[in-house]
């Protein structure tokens, strides 16, 4: 009732005619987006059973849309105060994004447990209270993603060139899958090669690619997209800023109310990279105006963005603007966010769940894993008693992990 | 309300002082000289206790070196069954969310006590019977009758004992396939009261028979595997034989003390507890006072003692060697492979070979006995026992009052609690427990984990030379070495490592 189409393998169905898992669409499929998909698909089983068990009368359409607002709700909320927080690990940006969700009275008051999005005491006010829950707001204009969003959204640099597949509990060197391997077909190929859990093990002990130039994955170079001939998403990545009129890098910043840059030593220290802006933007002087939105950006050096952070400013500017915003603006997540429309249940649910509960929801055997001993799924999957203070930095100034927060989660039992 | 409040106080209160008030016991030198048991028919021992095949030590034989005042809270408390029973008709439900209903009947100074009960990642859905299969402790259903037949759990054989009315009937079958890719287990169907009897994951009554089968496996295995086998077939009859054929200053004797020390005791309690009428098992499961009794009496029977040794255990469900991961197996078999290694080491120092084991007559005596009181008796006789037989026999006796009583008993915290996964009984409209029902279950689980003395403690006091006590010594170093390699994992809800065992299974 309310459910989506899985095989009996508990795998996405696959369209005879691409032999291509169906999801609706195929351009950029990956093994990725297979997981994602899947997963989520299965948490959108697991929420109308819960909401069939609650509300035996529902028919299959209300089940179904009430388990997908929820299932959105999930989704959000791990973008929201897992995600992100993982990409930039930052005390304040962690506590921002954090109140974006509960309201910072929430989130400082209660530990990570007990939160609940809708607080006993509704704070109207988006920064005490969260935006959450609380009325909307569209700052008087109508919500969209804006083209600065999408431009500083191509963050391809963080796909590696290939995925190092390991079976969990089986030790020896990962297989390495070149990553269009994992394209179209080759999705359906590895699922039926690899279990699930083990490509989400895969996943959680694989770093992405660092966010910096000269990074951009070789098979993107000379992509193959159905129905195109081959492209360089690298030069696409460039020339769709341009054509659509968005900024040069100093401008985007002038705009922004940031320091504009008067040179490339501006912005790092690296001679190589120093040299080949020069080379292709012209030096002497340097010819800052002309510097493209994703080369500046990416061009950020590591040491002079803010601590921890993943990307730079540049980018940040448009991201936390947009994070709030599409919360802020969406019904769903203020007017809405509701018993009445979720159900007590739904809520409950949202609350409960964070992409550590999805993925062992849905996996159980992870919980012999690294997953097991780290709270936030989007950090490397480690699995020895005492974690590395670098390789995961989020923990540092969580207040459920005191007294020593580089105790594995799952030694804190013993 | 204010009644069900009242009554809820009080036994919540004298769960609360019996969980505090335990203490681990002192395992001293045994006394020079020890009164013979007779054991005797339960039905003798206990009165109102009508299990009449399952043999007890009667209270006036349970030895002086065992009783304590626990005893007396014991019958006072199975006298308030009927005067002030923890139970009250026309109770509101448990809530539909369980961690409201936990966190409402396990709060206060009990929560503060003991750790709350962790959610195993099997039951974050609905539950994966597969996975259940091969972790915690369940797993020891998990068994296929020959090679290429499918891997079930068979527990249909509960059907045969009397329900509560108004209750299903919750013998049951899970079948189990093998999907090489995942290296798992996945159930395909379940064999049940409901529908037309066999129920697949695509029906919409599945999850209704995963609870079925759960609350099958679950009562079986409190009622059955750990009760009747652990405390009574056993823990029990290992004591006494133990008692009646061996001199304190025998070698055997000094090795077995810590272990059968307070069992005939705390059987005797407990049993008063939870098998009278009105006590926990015929007020939380699934059958009435009759039913369960039957149920012990036919399945004391059943008792083999080979259910403590993994390896064979692991050979005859064919588990062992399977293509699937069998994460508990192998657990078991770790800790059971420290265990053999003592025995040997220490057998080795009294017996250099089996001539000189089957010339030693109390150990013959005590085989002899054990063989009558045990019910299948044991492979291993006084006629054909060879050093082997014996030292696996000895560990598999250290490994039922250690790692079984864990895995049956206390590790049940983090599963039994569970009831909107695995419940402990299941009403024909599949509604949540009542409050009294639940809470007498959660007082029940919690009291199994009173504090009791670790197997991880030296009882090297007890060895006859220093021969004995370098291998006590090594038996403890060798426990922390496989701690040491269980604590470099991360920690998993199902695992059960040395630092979790108890030295025996005095409550």
């Amino acid at each position: 009732m309310g459910k989506m189409k899985l095989s009996d393998a508990g795998l996405l169905p696959v369209e005879r005619a691409t032999d291509v898992e169906d999801a609706g669409f195929r351009r950029n499929w990956w093994i990725g987006l297979t997981m994602l998909h899947t997963l989520f698909v299965r948490e959108h089983n697991a929420i109308c059973d819960m909401l069939y068990d609650a509300y035996p009368a529902w028919d299959d359409n209300r089940l179904f849309n009430v388990a997908r607002l929820i299932n959105a709700g999930v989704m959000a909320k791990i973008h929201s105060v897992e995600w992100t927080p993982a990409i930039l690990p930052n005390e304040t940006l962690e506590t921002g994004l954090n109140s974006n969700w509960y309201g910072m009275l929430t989130y400082k008051m209660r530990n990570g447990k007990a939160r609940k999005t809708l607080s006993e005491v509704n704070i109207r006010n988006p920064e005490l209270g969260g935006i959450v829950g609380n009325p909307i707001n569209r700052h008087h204009s109508p919500f969209g993603l804006s083209e600065e969003f999408v431009e500083v959204y191509r963050l391809h640099s963080l796909l590696p060139e290939t995925l190092q597949l390991q079976r969990r509990g089986k030790k020896g060197t990962p297989k390495e899958e070149p990553l269009p391997a994992t394209r179209q077909h080759g999705s359906v190929t590895i699922t039926k090669n690899y279990a699930m859990s083990d490509l989400f093990y895969s996943f959680g002990n694989q770093h992405p690619g660092a966010l910096v130039l000269n990074n951009f994955p070789r098979f993107m170079q000379e992509l193959s997209v159905p129905g195109n001939p081959f492209l360089d998403m690298g030069t696409v990545d460039i020339v769709r800023a341009r054509e659509r009129g968005v900024p040069r890098y100093n401008e985007f910043r002038r705009q922004l109310g940031l320091n504009e840059i008067h040179s490339f030593d501006d912005l790092t220290d690296d001679t190589g990279v120093l040299a080949k802006l020069r080379s292709v933007y012209g030096g002497n002087p340097d010819k800052v105006e002309d510097l493209d939105l994703l080369i500046g950006t990416l061009a950020e050096a590591k040491d002079r963005r803010p601590t921890g952070f993943g990307f730079g400013e540049t980018v940040f500017q448009i991201f936390i603007v947009s994070a709030s915003r599409r919360l802020q603006a969406d019904r769903f997540y203020t007017d809405c966010y509701n018993e009445d429309v979720y159900t007590p249940e739904g809520l409950r649910w949202i609350d409960r769940t964070d992409f550590n509960a999805v993925i062992l929801r849905h996996y159980p055997e992870l919980a012999d894993t690294g997953l097991a001993n780290i709270k936030n799924a989007f950090e490397p999957w480690d699995e020895a008693p005492v974690l590395d203070p670098k390789r995961h930095p989020l923990r540092e100034w969580d207040a459920d992990l005191k007294p020593d927060p580089w105790r594995g989660d799952a030694y804190r039992h013993a | 309300m204010l009644s069900w409040s009242l009554r809820r106080g009080i036994w919540d209160f004298i769960t609360l002082a019996k969980f505090a008030f335990a203490k681990p016991v002192k395992i001293e030198r045994p006394p020079a000289e020890l009164e013979r048991i007779h054991p005797k028919p339960m039905s003798q021992a206990i009165p109102y206790v009508a299990l009449h095949k399952v043999m007890a030590c009667p209270p006036a034989d349970i030895p002086k070196d065992e009783r304590s005042w626990h005893s007396i809270v014991y019958r006072i408390q199975v006298r308030a069954y009927s005067v002030y029973s923890p139970m009250q008709r026309g109770l509101p439900l448990i809530s539909a969310d369980p961690q409201l209903a936990l966190k409402k009947a396990f709060n206060g100074l009990r929560r503060r006590s003991f750790h709350d009960p962790e959610l195993p990642a099997e039951y974050l859905d609905s539950p994966d019977l597969g996975s259940l299969a091969v972790r915690g402790p369940f797993a020891c259903y998990t068994r296929r009758p020959r090679k290429n037949a499918p891997w079930e759990w068979d527990l249909r054989m509960l059907n045969k004992y009397e329900h509560h009315p108004g209750l299903v009937n919750i013998g049951s079958r899970v079948l189990f396939r093998e999907d090489p890719v995942r290296r798992a287990l996945q159930a395909y169907r379940i064999e049940c009261a409901l529908g037309n009897g066999k129920i697949e994951p695509t029906d919409p009554e599945w999850d209704q028979a995963c609870k079925i089968a759960l609350c099958a496996a679950s009562t079986h295995l409190s009622l059955v595997r750990h009760f009747n086998w652990v405390h009574l077939a056993g823990g029990a009859q290992l004591a006494i034989a133990t008692r009646n054929s061996l001199a304190t200053n025998h070698p055997l004797f000094r090795l077995l003390w810590p272990y059968i020390f307070g069992t005939l005791q705390s059987n005797d309690m407990v049993t008063r507890g939870q098998m009278a009428p009105g006590g926990d098992f015929e007020t939380t499961f699934s059958f009435t006072y009759t039913g369960m009794c039957k149920l012990f009496d036919d399945t004391y029977e059943q008792y083999q003692h080979s259910v403590n040794d993994p390896e064979t255990d692991g050979n005859s469900r064919h588990v062992r060697g399977a293509s699937f991961d069998t994460p508990t197996q192998q657990n078991l078999e770790e800790l059971f492979d420290v265990m053999h290694h003592f025995v040997r080491d220490y057998l080795a120092i009294y017996y250099p070979d089996t001539k000189a084991i089957r010339n030693d007559k109390e150990v013959m005596d005590w085989l002899d006995e054990l063989n009558v009181l045990l019910p299948k008796g044991f492979r291993v006789s006084s006629k054909t026992v060879t050093w082997d037989e014996l030292a696996r026999m000895l560990a598999g006796q250290l490994y039922l009052v250690t790692v079984q009583h864990e895995i049956l008993g206390s590790c049940m915290w983090n599963y039994q609690l569970w009831t909107h996964r695995q419940p402990a009984r299941i009403y024909q409209d599949f509604r949540p427990e009542p409050l009294d029902v639940y809470q007498r279950l959660v007082n029940a689980n919690y009291i199994l984990n009173v504090h009791r003395r670790a197997l991880m403690h030296n009882f090297d006091d007890l060895a006859l030379d220093h021969r004995a006590k370098a291998a006590m010594l090594q038996f403890q170093t060798d426990l922390a070495v496989l701690q040491l390699k269980m604590d470099s994992q991360p920690h998993a809800v199902w695992r059960i490592c040395p630092r979790d065992l108890k030295v025996n299974i005095n409550a």
